[in-house]
């Protein structure tokens, strides 16, 4: 294991690699400053420069990116009670109200110094954590495999936040999407309709980029009018005071961080959900529940360090199992798909050296989080002013370049437009995209597995239930079918009740 | 823009209905049980279960609230220039890609961005320079570094 830390040192630390890292990081810092763009469009827009590295430095990009778009997403949520991140959305109003107080420093100090803290812990969990599982997943078979993408795929519906009908159709409609082109079966070629370039099935990358960027894009335009200007403030004092707030809250950070950790690694639950979580139980618990929403910094210490160790965590069954724990980490699955690297059990014996460098990327990523996140912070006043007007042409047409890169033809750019409007419509009439990626990405190993198990099996479903961890996988997930039936049941009881709108728009 | 769960619900049976169908015409190799066919009749039975879902939660609220809209319009839907923009970016794309190997890349890219740009109000002067700088960095990053084959088309005679 040391010696396979040590080769991930060398490959991190290789000029190449750094100066990915540092750019990645001013990039991310960007784009998840800026409201509107969200940090999984920007990983979604870094993709097609990714394709084109090798898998380390690819990886170093991505998760430098998702750690410091995280991060700056609170930024403007702090200035401008905008988040710019869904993940900052959780504090944005606490840091906003310490904004008015005169306390912006404090509120973006203390969610910078969290962060960091929150990334890193989470790392350590990941690095503790993985390897074990790894181990232990080395002895699934295809119907280990089946179960646990299953799992995966109803968290992702239990977690995304819409209703059970129309989470689950996002789910369905994603795997749909991923049956398209040459069956793995018999080799048939399936809704392909005689267009050549759908045999190889619908083109990952272009499909994200639409339904992350381009769907972001069409939003952006139809919410016109001027934006809010941050005030101009010298920040010059982010550290001051920044002690005394972290040693009062040192075990508000502990437990945020643990929290992240292990919500991050729930399929469909990313760094958003960890936040939300933490800043309730960080109220819940607190001396002084009364104090929130004042410009209390309590919230801002646990969920700011919650959202980031998320990240870290969303990687755990990324690395373990090949299902991704969020959509970026869904993006980056793609991406080793590609480099024709299958993440799973094997990696650890091996790749080992690639684990490894996710690990390092990850402590380097959140250790030059710091001077990037103070220097995003002091020049925010002049970020938060890009107009956003100008920026969504030109983010578009990179969109359509990035697309086109990645099928070498215009094919890419139809993809990309396609599933953009369908991700458009679907989110407007309020069903979660999170499940439909989820959904492509799994797709074919679901089917691949579901396929092989029927065939040992010979069609028997019991055979499913045989092995004993496929038997406790497979009951775990009936188990969550039946919460989501029972949900839906609730949600149809109370639309009956005349409350339907309600239910919806609490939804 | 949100449409009644019921409509949405109907949609998504619709195309449940003629994804199960079409699958059916799938071969099945002598000997096997279940082929090709078999996964995506399984997700287009689920989607079409969620359509009918939708249809009942629709059909309940209905009864208890009588005359709820088929369609709610979100304030911005309410006016016609944000449909204007949404329409414009489909079209931009539309034309970049059916354009692409004619004109070039940077033709191409410019006008997109020109044509964007001047709808989202931005000064004629600086949608202008944005354009060509835009078209022209996206080129040297794509074509330059990363070696993607943009096409050149009407450039042709000045490829590099």
């Amino acid at each position: 294991m040391l010696d396979a830390f040590f080769g991930a040192l060398a490959l991190v630390f290789d000029l190449e690699v750094i100066t990915v890292i540092i750019a990645a990081a001013l990039y991310g810092a960007f784009v998840g400053a800026v409201p509107g763009l969200t940090a999984t469009m920007s990983v979604a827009l870094l993709v097609p420069v990714t394709f084109f590295m090798d898998p380390v430095p690819a990886i170093a990009a991505i998760v430098t990116t998702t750690a410091t778009a995280i991060f700056a997403g609170d930024i403007p949520g702090a200035l401008l009670r905008i988040p710019g991140t869904p993940a900052s959305a959780a504090y944005a109003n606490e840091a906003y109200t310490m904004t008015r107080k005169g306390e912006a420093e404090l509120a973006l100090g203390t969610s910078l110094v969290t962060a960091v803290i929150g990334g890193l812990i989470g790392t350590l969990v990941l690095m503790a954590v993985a390897p074990e599982l790894a181990r232990f997943a080395v002895r699934f078979s295809s119907y280990e495999y089946f179960w646990i993408a299953c799992l995966g795929l109803t968290c992702a519906v239990l977690i995304s936040g819409g209703t059970v009908a129309k989470s689950a159709a996002s789910l369905l409609i994603g795997l749909f999407i991923a049956t398209i082109g040459i069956d793995v079966a018999v080799g048939y070629p399936r809704y392909t309709f005689g267009v050549v370039e759908l045999l190889d099935g619908v083109s990952f990358i272009p499909a994200m980029i639409g339904m992350f960027a381009v769907s972001e894009i069409l939003r952006n335009v139809t919410r016109g009018g001027p934006r809010e200007l941050p005030p101009r403030r010298p920040m010059t004092q982010v550290l001051a005071g920044l002690g005394r707030v972290l040693s009062r809250y040192r075990w508000n950070v502990l437990r945020g961080s643990s929290l992240g950790a292990v919500v991050g690694a729930l399929p469909g639950a990313g760094a958003d959900i960890a936040a939300w979580i933490s800043y309730t139980l960080a109220k819940r618990f607190s001396k002084t529940p009364e104090k929130f929403g004042t410009g209390h910094p309590e919230g801002i210490a646990e969920a700011g360090a919650s959202n980031n160790a998320a990240v870290a965590g969303a990687w755990t069954p990324a690395l373990c199992f090949g299902i991704p724990g969020d959509t970026v980490t869904a993006i980056a699955i793609g991406i080793l798909y590609l480099k024709g690297l299958q993440p799973g059990p094997l990696v650890f014996t091996q790749q080992p050296d690639l684990v490894y460098a996710v690990f390092v990327a990850f402590l380097v990523a959140n250790i030059v989080l710091l001077p990037i996140g103070l220097l995003a912070i002091r020049t925010s006043s002049y970020v938060l002013r890009v107009p956003t007007n100008m920026l969504m042409p030109v983010i578009l047409v990179f969109c359509m370049v990035g697309a086109f890169a990645m099928t070498n033809s215009v094919f890419g750019i139809w993809i990309m437009l396609a599933l953009g409007v369908l991700a458009f419509l679907m989110e407007e009439n309020g069903f979660p995209v999170a499940p439909a990626i989820l959904a492509i990405v799994l797709g074919p190993m679901i089917e691949d597995n579901f396929m092989v198990s029927m065939l040992k099996s010979q069609g028997d479903l019991l055979g499913f239930f045989e092995r004993p961890i496929a038997a406790v996988l497979g009951t775990v997930t009936l188990l969550v079918w039946a919460a989501l039936v029972a949900r839906y049941v609730t949600e149809a009881r109370r639309s009956g009740a005349s409350q339907g709108k309600a239910a919806v728009d609490a939804s | 823009m949100r449409f009644d769960d019921g409509l949405v619900g109907l949609v998504l049976i619709a195309f449940a209905v003629a994804a199960v169908a079409y699958a059916q015409t799938f071969p099945t190799l002598a000997g096997m049980q279940f082929g090709p066919a078999l996964f995506p009749t399984v997700i287009g039975t689920g989607l079409g279960l969620c359509g009918a879902l939708m249809v009942v939660q629709s059909v309940l609220r209905r009864r208890a609230e009588p005359g709820a809209p088929w369609l709610e319009l979100d304030d911005w839907a309410k006016s016609p220039r944000p449909w204007l923009n949404v329409a414009l970016v489909v079209v931009v794309v539309l034309a970049f890609g059916l354009s692409l190997d004619t004109v070039g890349y940077h033709i191409a890219a410019a006008s997109s961005l020109l044509v964007l740009l001047l709808r989202l109000q931005v000064r004629p002067h600086w949608s202008l320079v944005i354009a060509l700088a835009g078209a022209g960095l996206t080129h040297e990053l794509f074509y330059g570094w990363l070696r993607v084959p943009l096409p050149w088309g009407l450039l042709e005679p000045v490829a590099w």
